[in-house]
């Protein structure tokens, strides 16, 4: 076992040595490991991910976003509470004169034009709320909701590599862990629905449950064509099996292997946008139908806690688009190399590798919320049966045939097979399945727009710029 | 898509979709009767935004009421004081000599402000439509074009919403000194940030999906319900005000009058929220060319002769001049249809009644028949595609 | 049936491609301050310069005022409470001239109607007495209540008044300043003036109160002179009277 998981067990050792029951000792050793710089990571992530979104948007719709909140009001706080034997006033002026010294007002004007210190306010707002529980609402539903949404969001994470030595538990059937923890998500939000003994939340969570469970297909069948090119549903082993030995590493990903990686990787995507519930798929908010949707009467920290899991499971899409398709935490390029490196070296290169791989994720979800209008229900679900079930079953089969190629051409071309049938092809095998797939779906692509009507030529007017005149 | 052949069983639910819902433009109550998601019936319920302002017309002397126009229909306020003070006029001038004579540039400057603000409607109605369906950005971006026509506005005029521009005889004031480049401008940047709005929204697959087919009124339906301007049009009737009964100097204007025709393509179908949502979306590039005539063709010069102040119509007594006795129906197209005025005079100075017909109203009632059988989802579409404003409802 | 199914998504995607380009281009726009930049006014940081032809506060130039109430009359929601005086030359001029400006929708009308235009809207939009400039015609008085006016002041009150008005304008905290707008007394028009919420410059106010002064001066003169020569007859009546007594006192006497 690798240094890491060496000094946890060292800590669980000690902890017991110190009159704990071992269980007990291996529970706190976890929590000081694993638990603690998860959550380091992801909830500040999880935060920060609502700033940006709301910056991102903020720049689509010629806005500028959160602009004002500054540490001004954190500093006479903290000012008020150091000095109780001052007068208020005087402490104020204490905290302005602080926040005019240079370095402090270059860190005022940074946090405040980047929406940061936002982040605290909304975070205090929100701690600050009246624990409103309307009458007539189921009342352990109702309050069991959130907590179980955010379990339903964190519980996966215990399965996604960090780097090779910081993975919560790197289970054999990873995959499979994700799928089931991730779905509580759907008994947390139709506990809301119906324990909110509200008609539009009830909506909203019949809906969401629908969804989600449809949605649970084409994710599933998504991992499972994975798991199969890689032959494993650990993600530890999955993130090694894309290891490519060189300097462009990025060789190695599943998702230049195949165009029907690259189509399985779009089909991943959408679905698992779909199941957190994100536009186009918000059904189950809906702000403008459904009123809130789901989460109507849910206010203060409850639907914080909500709002919560929503970026944390973003953030786990991130993460599980990264490891099934662009390699887990490894580099792009390079990647022998870091590998060479003394574990806590590693480590953090690796994690830092693996968080900018989610921010990019989460980043194109945001500039997909902020630019597509949102789905219909009976049309969400339509899309998942017709279109994405049968594109990932398509690409599944398409996959498996590629594989078979592959070991046939190794066959022929060394006279005997290797290995099992893997994801790393040999050449003449990838380009050939890029030749033929990638040719078949092109010639498809161009059949069907072929035999589509033509644009009505009022939408081609609108569409078009108008010609400048001299 | 509508669900077809839809069979009820089991109980119903009642949904009470506003006064105060997200997607109800205004205090509109709904009362839908839901079986899961489908809509079975749908009882608009009015008079949550109902403020008297036909009766207030009767406590007020004729030019007095012009503010109360503005706020009939707040987002295109400049056609309803051009409506309320056309009706006006007419009566003024009903006896054989009294004609009210208007001003050559206050008559251009009535229809290039009519036009500007149905660009501004028309925008508001584009952009919250695509909100309600769920794309908030294309909705700031129509907010955002609206905001350089206020500004327009607000220079000319001295309001962003409630203009009170137009009045009996002429209109309140000439055009601020640089208005012709900055209105110029505005039409160049509004042709251009069009394309990319419908770039972005109208041509968005989703969108079309779920726009296509829905709620579609056919021709004899739209008639016979008393749907008016895009709506009516939307559903193949050719029938514009400007252009088939003209008003003011639109008989010396070139435009088209755009017609639906199932832009959706192969799932749409004449008349449904699509056409209705891209027939707005064609009419903005109308009216940008009616504008852009309009500039053409005023007189250049502001010089006494032609000064547009016609202002308060006085007699030799620097009294108002009561109109005689006797009523008149003015009607004019609004962005959101005909607009009309029914003015009575009993001969005082102030109107004996005012009725107010509004587009909003007669779109309302034919919700009855429409939303059976659509989605919760497909209601918020249907409200928005009608272009609903509820103070235009309630009055 | 198959290339139906493969338009529907190749249309999908390529309208989702184009969406993706077209908020991309805002967003890039945006951050490098290009056409569709922000057009977001960061409000009380920032402040528009208000249009010449803006609809704003309403400002009465009250020295050119000539208590026509034309523009009264023009009002189609009675926001005006005006009142006329004659002045020593026995002009008429305005005493009185409040626009209630919560019930006023800034149409516009009664400028229109100013024969004089004395009578314009102004830049201002703010209500909030705190944050509006310290400056003569900014601010209105806000009579809602008829019984606001000629407040009957207590003791404590008066004392109050007293301490404010003795106060440099900036130091009038916003509860001093509601305690002000809530008096209307004839000290109220000089503290008005003094912090800039009435019609009247200080000059103005005390010319007003001088005459007015004058006035009472001379009333109670003219009262005392009155009182005096009633006095004087009365006096002599009661002289003449007890003469007279004194006179028919004999008759008066009781008769045997
Ligand atoms: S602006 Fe209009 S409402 Fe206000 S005082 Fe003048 S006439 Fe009355
Ligand atoms: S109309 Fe003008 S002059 Fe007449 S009372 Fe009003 S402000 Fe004074």
């Amino acid at each position: 076992m690798n240094g890491f998981h060496q000094s946890f067990l060292a800590t669980a050792a000690w902890f017991s040595s110190c009159g704990l029951p071992g269980w007990l000792g291996l529970v706190l050793a976890g929590v000081v490991f694993y638990a603690v710089p998860l959550f380091a990571v992801v909830l500040p992530i999880a935060g920060l991910g609502q700033i940006f979104e709301r910056k991102i948007a903020a720049a689509m719709q010629r806005r500028i976003g959160p602009s004002t909140t500054g540490i001004v009001g954190i500093l006479r706080l903290t000012v008020n509470l150091a000095l109780p034997w001052k007068a208020k006033a005087e402490c104020n002026r204490l905290a302005e004169r602080l926040v005019a010294f240079g370095p402090v007002a270059l860190l005022d004007r940074l946090l405040t034009r980047t929406g940061v210190a936002q982040l605290a306010a909304d975070g205090v707002k929100m701690i600050g709320k009246e624990d409103l529980v309307p009458s007539g609402v189921d009342g352990w539903l109702f309050r069991a909701a959130p907590y179980l949404a955010i379990a339903g969001a964190f519980l996966p994470f215990v399965v996604v590599p960090w780097s090779q030595h910081l993975v919560g538990a790197d289970l054999s059937i990873g995959l499979v862990w994700v799928a089931a923890a991730g779905g509580l998500t759907a008994v947390a939000i139709l506990l809301a629905g119906w324990g909110s003994n509200n008609k539009w939340t009830m909506l909203g969570g019949m809906r969401a449950v629908a969804q989600i469970v449809s949605y649970e297909i084409p994710v599933g069948l998504c991992m499972a064509a994975v798991a199969m090119w890689c032959g494993t549903l650990s993600l530890q082993q999955m993130v090694a099996a894309q290891y490519h030995p060189g300097v462009l590493s990025f060789l190695g990903w599943n998702l230049i292997q195949s165009p029907f990686m690259v189509i399985l990787a779009g089909t991943f995507y959408l679905a698992a946008i779909a199941e957190c519930q994100r536009t186009p798929f918000d059904t189950a908010e809906a702000e403008s139908e459904l009123v809130s949707g789901f989460n109507t009467e849910m206010s203060g920290l409850r639907w914080g806690m909500f709002a919560m899991a929503e970026y944390t499971e973003t953030f786990l899409i991130g993460a599980l688009f990264a490891v099934l398709f662009l390699g887990g935490y490894q580099s792009p390029v390079g990647e022998q190399w870091i590998l060479s490196l003394p574990p806590l070296a590693e480590t953090v290169i690796h994690v830092a590798i693996m968080t900018a791989k989610c921010l990019v994720a989460i980043w194109v979800m945001m500039w997909i919320r902020w630019t597509l209008p949102r789905f219909r229900i009976d049309q969400v679900m339509r899309l998942a049966w017709l279109k994405l079930v049968p594109l990932a079953l398509v690409c599944l089969f398409g996959l498996a045939l590629t594989m078979l190629l592959g070991a046939r051409i190794e066959q022929v071309a060394y006279g005997r097979l290797l290995s099992a049938p893997s994801a790393q092809l040999p050449l003449i095998a990838w380009a050939l399945s890029w030749l033929l797939a990638g040719g078949a779906i092109i010639a498809l692509v161009v059949a069907a727009k072929r035999s589509g009507p033509p644009m009505p030529a009022a939408l081609r007017r609108l569409t078009t710029a108008p010609a400048r005149k001299a | 898509m509508t669900v077809e052949a839809y069979t009820v069983d089991g109980d119903l639910m009642t949904l009470n979709m506003g006064p105060h819902h997200p997607s109800t433009h205004g205090v509109l109550r709904l009362v839908l009767e839901v079986d899961g998601e489908v809509v079975v019936s749908c009882r608009p319920d009015l008079g949550y935004l109902h403020r008297s302002i036909e009766k207030i017309g009767e406590f007020l002397e004729y030019p007095q009421f012009v503010p109360y126009t503005d706020r009939v229909d707040y987002v295109c306020a400049m056609n309803s004081n051009h409506a309320y003070c056309l009706a006006v006029e007419q009566l003024l001038g009903s006896v054989a000599g009294s004609e009210v004579k208007i001003p050559e540039r206050a008559e251009w400057l009535r229809i290039l402000f009519a036009e500007l603000n149905r660009i501004s409607s028309h925008l508001v109605a584009v952009g919250a439509f695509a909100m309600d369906m769920g794309a908030f950005t294309p909705f700031l971006h129509g907010i955002g074009l609206r905001e350089l026509v206020n500004d327009i506005f607000e220079k000319t005029c001295g309001a962003r919403l409630t203009y009170n521009y137009i009045t009996i005889g002429g209109v309140a004031a000439d055009l601020h000194a640089g208005a012709e480049a900055e209105i110029l401008a505005f039409c160049d940047t509004c042709e251009r940030e069009m394309v990319r709005f419908n770039r972005l929204i109208t041509a968005n697959s989703i969108f079309k999906g779920r726009l296509a087919g829905v709620a579609a009124v056919s021709a004899a339906d739209a008639v016979s319900y008393g749907l008016v301007g895009p709506n009516l049009r939307a559903s193949g009737v050719d029938f514009d005000l400007r252009r088939d009964e003209p008003y003011g100097f639109y008989s010396r204007v070139q435009f088209e009058v755009p017609v639906g025709g199932a832009f959706a393509g192969a799932r749409g179908r004449v008349g449904d929220s699509y056409d209705r949502f891209v027939l707005r979306c064609i009419e903005i590039l109308e009216s940008v060319r009616i504008v852009r005539q309009c500039l053409e063709q005023m007189p250049k010069s502001a010089a006494k002769a032609d000064d547009p102040v016609g202002g308060w119509q006085v007699d030799a007594n620097k009294q108002l001049r009561k109109p005689p006795r006797g009523e008149v129906y003015c009607r004019v197209e609004n962005p959101r249809g005909e607009t009309g005025y029914h003015v009575v005079s009993d001969g005082s100075r102030k109107p004996y009644r005012i009725k107010i017909r509004t587009g909003s109203f007669t779109a309302m009632s034919i919700f009855e028949k429409l939303v059976p059988g659509l989605m919760i989802s497909d209601v918020v579409a249907v409200i928005g595609s009608f272009d609903i404003v509820v103070p235009e409802i309630d009055r | 049936m198959l290339l139906a199914w493969v338009r529907d998504i190749v249309e999908g995607v390529e309208s989702f491609v184009v969406g993706m380009g077209s908020t991309a281009r805002f967003a890039y726009e945006n951050w490098s301050g290009k056409a569709t930049g922000a057009m977001t006014l960061e409000y009380p940081a920032q402040k528009q310069a208000m249009p010449a032809a803006f609809r704003g506060h309403l400002f009465n130039n009250v020295s050119n005022c000539i208590t026509c109430k034309l523009c009264a009359k023009a009002c189609p929601v009675d926001c005006f409470v005006i009142e006329g005086e004659r002045n020593e030359e026995n002009k008429f001029r305005t005493s009185r001239f409040d626009i209630d400006l919560t019930k006023c929708i800034y149409c516009g009308l009664c400028t229109r109607a100013c024969p004089t235009d004395c009578l314009t809207m102004q830049g201002g939009f703010e209500l909030d007495p705190v944050n509006t400039v310290n400056q003569r015609g900014q601010r209105f008085l806000f009579t809602q209540r008829p019984d606001q006016l000629d407040v009957r002041l207590e003791g404590a009150e008066v004392d109050r008044l007293l301490r404010v008005s003795s106060l440099k304008p900036g130091e009038v905290g916003a509860e001093d300043r509601a305690f002000l707008d809530r008096i209307e007394d004839p000290r109220g028009t000089a503290i008005i003036a003094k912090f800039g919420v009435g019609y009247y410059t200080a000059d103005e106010v005390k010319q007003v109160d001088a005459r007015r002064e004058e006035l009472k001066k001379a009333k109670e003169a003219q009262a005392a002179a009155a009182k005096a020569a009633a006095d004087k007859a009365k006096a002599e009546a009661a002289a003449k009277a007890a003469a007279d007594a004194l006179a028919s006192a004999p008759a008066q006497e009781p008769k045997p």
